[in-house]
């Protein structure tokens, strides 16, 4: 016996392009936190533009998450129920989302604030060389805790759905905060050359490599679970998954592929154009990520 | 919990656990549950609290069809409620998981978190919907609109505890199944003779 159709019916999607937009939003905020945090913490990246034009990036993104996620909802007046903590639920992944989003906010706000504060200082004291910035390293500890949370929470509160294997598996956290690490370093690898004074080469270099880098992480992390779930039976949605434009397109070729393929040239450390297409691709591929697991494997 | 109860027409005592048996023999794919309920809870237009899956099997000549009817299973261990973020989904004591319209927010976590894709959005209401049994009808011992008009009698619903409901009946003498055990949401609606092979 085999089947030969099946007729059901679908419920229209609860989530639409706002939900889409909030989470690649969120991903772009941590990713450039997380990347401007791990660099002045460790010590890199001394020029002060690119550390600053990635909080403000950090910052302008994270204000315009929330915006999007209000009016995603049904009833956006009652947002204030899901941040007050005496509702807070903590069965509840997006309870813990909406804490981590709150407390992330705070810290990259402070950060904001305090990098204006430098540039101010700098301004008015006439200075024309360019004191690195740098943040009190409590909150650079806190910022990249928190982006890195920031990060991993989506793929643990789309995981609750345990219909779908792909949507279920182990590897969805780690390739939301990949995609996120990813997201931040195009960003990074277009603010360096942004500098209308030397750009840091080697800075660029190491951006290249490690947009490379979590690219080939992201491929290999994607290959795995496809031959595991291969091996498992569960060739439906592993079909379903990979014949969709917008994951093997979308988000392999053009927003993984391409862009390593791109930064991989080492000629084009420092290029601006091609830094800048090196962004738009990453950029383009995290939408695309997301699109495909809100709009194609769930429905599935 | 037992004041909330009467509000919403479940003024029933505490020891109750409502559920509901579908025999898959039986089932003939009217679709008239579909329907019925649709009228009954106003589901609007693009959504459905129950359908009816259809599967055709085989190859010419020996081709059959066989129908699933589905549903919210009210599962004992939603995920619904734990993806909840403000609390407004919830299981009452009698075993219905319903939705304080009151408390919804609309964020869709919940249709997200079901595994049968039992919830939506509704569209009018603006907040989470999904089957509760019929809670708005206004003779708490009246069987849901599905059960009422079901063709085929293949619809069961009742007290599990109660040893002459139908319900009881059928899941101690019948072999039953559940959708998906290995979710481990623990469905409170059971399957006779349904093929889940696929």
């Amino acid at each position: 016996m085999y089947v030969t159709e099946i007729y059901t019916v679908t419920n229209p999607s609860s989530w639409g392009f706002l939900a889409l937009a909030y989470l690649t939003l969120i991903a772009i905020s941590s990713g450039c936190a997380i990347i401007v945090s791990t660099s002045m913490l460790l010590g890199k990246m001394k020029g002060t533009k690119a550390r600053t034009r990635l909080i403000a990036v950090s910052f302008i993104a994270i204000v315009l998450a929330p915006i999007a996620l209000i009016f995603e909802l049904a009833h956006p007046e009652r947002f204030l129920s899901v941040i007050n903590p005496a509702n807070f639920q903590p069965s509840s992944p997006m309870s813990w989302g909406s804490l981590i989003l709150t407390l992330y906010g705070l810290v990259v706000f402070a950060a904001f604030i305090l990098s204006i504060r430098h540039k101010t200082i700098i301004s008015d004291a006439s200075e024309s060389n360019t004191k690195p910035l740098e943040l009190p390293k409590p909150l650079l500890a806190l910022c990249l805790a928190f982006g890195l949370a920031l990060s991993l929470y989506p793929g643990y509160e789309l995981g609750i759905n345990q219909s779908n294997p792909f949507i279920s598996s182990d590897i969805m956290p780690l390739v939301f905060l990949l995609s996120s690490l990813l997201a931040g370093a195009g960003i990074t690898c277009l603010v360096i050359t942004l500098d209308s004074g030397e750009c840091d080469v080697e800075a660029s270099r190491k951006v290249n490599l490690l947009v490379v880098a979590i690219c080939v992480l992201i491929v290999a992390l994607v290959v795995s679970w496809t031959l595991s779930s291969l091996v498992s039976g569960d060739n439906d949605v592993v079909s379903n998954l990979w014949g969709s434009a917008s994951f093997t397109g979308g988000f392999l070729v053009v927003g993984l592929l391409a862009p390593s393929v791109i930064a991989s040239i080492p000629q084009k450390a420092c290029n601006r154009p091609f830094a800048a297409l090196i962004c738009a691709l990453i950029l383009l591929g995290c939408v695309f990520f997301r699109f495909t697991v809100l709009f194609v494997a769930f429905p599935a | 919990m037992q004041a909330d109860d009467k509000r919403r027409g479940f003024d029933m005592p505490k020891n109750k656990r409502y559920a509901m048996v579908i025999d898959a023999r039986k089932c003939v794919g009217c679709m008239s549950c579909m329907a019925t309920c649709k009228m009954e809870n106003a589901v609007p237009f693009e959504s459905f609290r129950a359908w009816v899956d259809m599967e055709e099997r085989g190859a010419f000549p020996n081709v059959r069809r066989a129908f699933l009817p589905r549903q919210c299973n009210h599962c004992e261990n939603a995920p619904c409620i734990s993806a909840c973020p403000t609390g407004a989904s919830y299981r009452s004591d009698e075993g219905v998981v319903l939705v304080d319209g009151n408390k919804c927010i609309g964020c869709g976590y919940c249709a997200i978190a079901c595994p049968y894709s039992a919830r939506f959005m509704n569209s009018q209401k603006r907040i989470a919907d999904k089957c509760n049994y019929c809670a708005e009808r206004s003779n708490p011992d009246e069987d849901p609109a599905c059960v009422r008009s079901c063709m085929g009698k293949a619809r069961m619903f009742g007290d599990l505890n109660d040893p002459d409901s139908p319900v009881h009946a059928a899941c101690t003498l019948e072999p039953v199944q559940v959708l998906n055990p290995e979710f481990g949401t623990k469905p409170q609606v059971f399957y006779i003779g349904a093929d889940m092979s696929e």
